[in-house]
């Protein structure tokens, strides 16, 4: 195998190892922040020998919590929700399922995903330059990240190097956009129309408009810091700034200008994150279900209107931020507006089980799981989209709550249900269905057990980026939730070691696999020799009185 | 080819963007208090934009009449664009406006700096191809030039 391969199945898997290698780094460091949240005292002697001056003696400080906490963060949004559904399935299985030989710039795709991998390697490197990495979390607030060195070790390289990170990711972004969106619109092969598209491709195309338009911003953002960091300007910082009791050198910027424009881009972000997974569970559930999609239409129409809206709403992150009463009403009116395309989604996936003859493989399962994460996380949602609400709950552990659920755990979800579906078409081998079954289970029961007591804890008024709560007499009875907290999240990321281990006994030894053993309809299930002129549309299940039960889109 | 049309539409999108951010980044800056200072703007900057959209008809003549000669005049008024930038800068720091003196220069040289990579990219596209879609670019980069010299007369 080629390294520096233009293959765009070589590409794709290159995106998912990157996020498979992105996503267990993720968990060790969660898994390590969890420990110390509910053992903040612990000695551990290997702490010491990675962190030298983060755990002198193996007591890890709250700065060194911090980084683990910001690389956790900038990991799992950046490199591992924006970038296996889209980079990894995307550039794998849309040419196939559009019945184009290949994405319209096979050198750009090339070129992305090496930039995103440059990207990751600058983002570790945070880790062994000194200082360590970054103490800002995902969103990196100036002006304690536009200071340097001063506000924190971490602040000084370490966040150079997040910056330059995230720069690269918007840069690799913006060609992957590029590229998806011209396959989609000039690549299609014949009879495949816009409207005969698989849910997946139109879940692609969104995110790639969207990713067109908000990676910029961010990419500027990231280059007004690193001027503040580096050349003295002061777009982001105050005057009579006093940090570390040393007055800073700036004066006039302001740090909300930050704000408005991270979270232009933040917005949006989040549903880069999870549009390709509702394409995925769209399919995958139509496809298990034995049944055509429930209002095809309406499912593509509400996903634009959530791109749409999405670029309305970045004030929600902002409530306390402190802005004009009536800005707040008018984002909060946006925010809670966007329930609605959800809503139709939601309904969209019950009609489309609803009174079908469902077979519950692991990648239904996954599927299913999405739509119970998905409503769980969005119900939070609608409390945090009001101010009045949102001023107490915000920076709290249910804001965390929030979005892992409905986002990190949605998004998940989606990648396994992909992973389970398609595994047949990228490797030949069938994965075991049993193993599958047990990790969906112990998955969707330990997700719950990790993020629901985190509303709790939210709602006691935890607040979140906090490496130790013992000093907080308010949170003295909480230590229980804390404790089901981490010994939740233990016991899930044991059960993924489930996953690899079927995953690379799957791929190595697996009983092999007919061509389209979920009988399903689209293009990537046909034979390579077969033409791929699309006669139907790319849901056709259970038509009365055929004795095959579905259609395949290139069928006479 | 239908692709490349449609991905340098997007480019263009997409650089918009960029600017577009930098653009609202720059009217809040401006907003915020009094210590927004006008730049010293000379001749030389309108000259610089007039020489930037002669090399953009050029480039325009040169592809409806299929002239070499032309489409080379106008990669020389590109360069030249360049290095009449850096004339600007050089005027600018004499005056005593670098980087960090004052949120209005560190836009200028920010933005115009952008700008200025985005042309470089652009000459090497036309040093290398013809393909009507390298004049759409050039096109692109001499209105967003247009737009932010009127974005810095305006924000003075
Ligand atoms: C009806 C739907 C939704 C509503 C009303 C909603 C509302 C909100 C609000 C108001 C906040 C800010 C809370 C605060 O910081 O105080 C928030 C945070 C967040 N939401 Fe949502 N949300 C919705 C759906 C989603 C979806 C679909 C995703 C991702 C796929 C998502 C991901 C996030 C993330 C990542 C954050 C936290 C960002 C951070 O501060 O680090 N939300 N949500
Ligand atoms: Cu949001």
């Amino acid at each position: 195998m080629k390294i520096f391969s233009t293959d765009h199945k070589v590409i794709g898997k290159q995106y998912l190892t990157l996020a498979f290698f992105s996503v267990a780094l993720g968990i060790v460091l969660s898994l390590i922040m969890r420990f110390h949240l509910i053992r903040p005292d612990a000695k551990i002697s290997w702490f010491a020998t990675l962190w030298p001056v983060g755990a002198t003696g193996g007591i890890m400080t709250p700065e060194l919590y911090l980084s683990l906490m910001s690389i956790h963060g900038t990991l799992m949004v950046f490199f591992v929700l924006s970038t296996a559904p889209q980079g990894g399935f995307g550039n794998y299985f849309l040419p196939l399922q559009i019945g184009a030989p290949k994405m319209a710039f096979p050198v750009l795709s090339m070129l992305s995903f090496w930039t995103t991998f440059l990207a990751l390697m600058a983002l570790l490197a945070s880790f062994a330059v000194e200082g360590g990495a970054p103490l800002s979390g995902w969103t990196a607030y100036p002006p304690l990240s536009a200071l340097g060195q001063v506000a924190g070790p971490g602040q000084g390289l370490g966040m150079d190097c997040w910056i330059v990170s995230i720069a690269l990711f918007s840069i690799a972004s913006l060609m992957g956009a590029i590229n998806f969106i011209t396959t989609i619109l000039d690549m299609r092969t014949e009879g495949m129309n816009l409207m005969r598209m698989p849910l997946t491709c139109w879940g692609w195309f969104v995110t790639a408009i969207i990713s067109l338009l908000a990676f910029g911003v961010l990419l500027a953002a990231g280059i007004l810091l690193f001027m503040d960091r580096n050349l003295g300007t002061s777009f982001f910082i105050p005057a009579g700034l006093v940090v570390s009791d040393q007055l800073q050198n700036h004066s006039g910027g302001s740090p909300i200008l930050w704000q408005h424009l991270f979270w232009f881009f933040g917005h949006p972000e989040v549903y880069i994150a999870i549009l390709p997974g509702m394409g995925i569970v769209s399919t995958v559930l139509s496809v298990f279900a034995r049944k055509p999609v429930f209002g095809y239409r309406a499912m593509v129409y509400a996903m634009f209107s959530i791109a749409i809206l999405g670029f309305f709403v970045w004030g929600h992150h902002m409530f306390i931020s402190g802005m004009s009463p009536y800005s707040s009403i008018a984002f909060s009116l946006i925010t809670l507006a966007v329930g609605v395309p959800s809503a139709i989604k939601t309904f969209n996936w019950l009609g489309t089980i609803w009174g079908g003859k469902i077979r519950f493989t692991t990648s239904m399962l996954f599927a299913l799981g999405f739509v119970s994460v998905f409503v769980s996380g969005g119900l939070t949602g609608l409390f945090l989209g009001q101010p009045a609400i949102d001023l107490y709950f915000h920076d709290t552990y249910f804001v965390v709550g929030h979005f892992h659920m409905i986002m990190g755990v949605a998004a998940i979800f989606a990648i396994f249900s992909a992973m389970y579906f398609w595994f047949p078409k990228m490797y030949g081998r069938m994965m075991n269905d049993n193993l599958g079954q047990v990790h969906f289970y112990l998955t969707f029961i330990g997700v719950y057990a990790i993020f629901i007591p985190m509303h709790f804890l939210g709602i006691l008024g935890a607040p979140r980026r906090y490496a130790d709560f013992k000093e907080l007499e308010f949170l003295a009875k909480s230590g229980i939730l804390q404790r089901i907290t981490t010994y939740s999240a233990y016991c899930t990321a044991a059960a993924q070691l489930l996953f690899f281990g079927s995953y690379f006994y799957a791929k190595w030894r697996g009983p092999l696999a007919t061509i389209n053993p979920w009988d399903a309809t689209t293009l990537e299930w046909t034979e390579p020799s077969e033409s791929n002129v699309v006669n139907h549309a790319p849901d056709v299940y259970s038509l009365p009185g055929e004795e095959k039960d579905f259609v395949m889109q290139s069928d006479q | 080819m239908q692709k490349s049309k449609t991905a340098v539409a997007l480019l263009l999108i997409a650089i918009g963007m960029v600017f577009a951010s930098l653009t609202s980044a720059m009217v809040v800056r401006r907003g915020l208090g009094g210590d927004w200072r006008a730049l010293p703007f000379t001749a030389l900057s309108l000259g610089n934009l007039l020489i930037l959209m002669a090399s953009s008809v050029a480039l325009e003549f040169a592809r409806r009449q299929k002239s070499s000669g032309l489409w080379w005049l106008s990669c020389c008024l590109g360069a030249l664009f360049l290095m009449m930038q850096l004339l600007v800068w050089r005027d600018l720091m004499s005056a005593g406006f670098n980087v960090a003196t004052n949120p209005s220069s560190s836009f200028f040289y920010l933005i115009s700096g952008l700008h200025g990579t985005l042309v470089l990219g652009g000459l090497a596209a036309l040093a290398t191809t013809r393909a009507m879609v390298a004049t759409w670019y050039w096109h692109g980069m001499s209105i967003l030039w247009m737009y932010l010299m009127l974005l810095f007369q305006w924000m003075q």
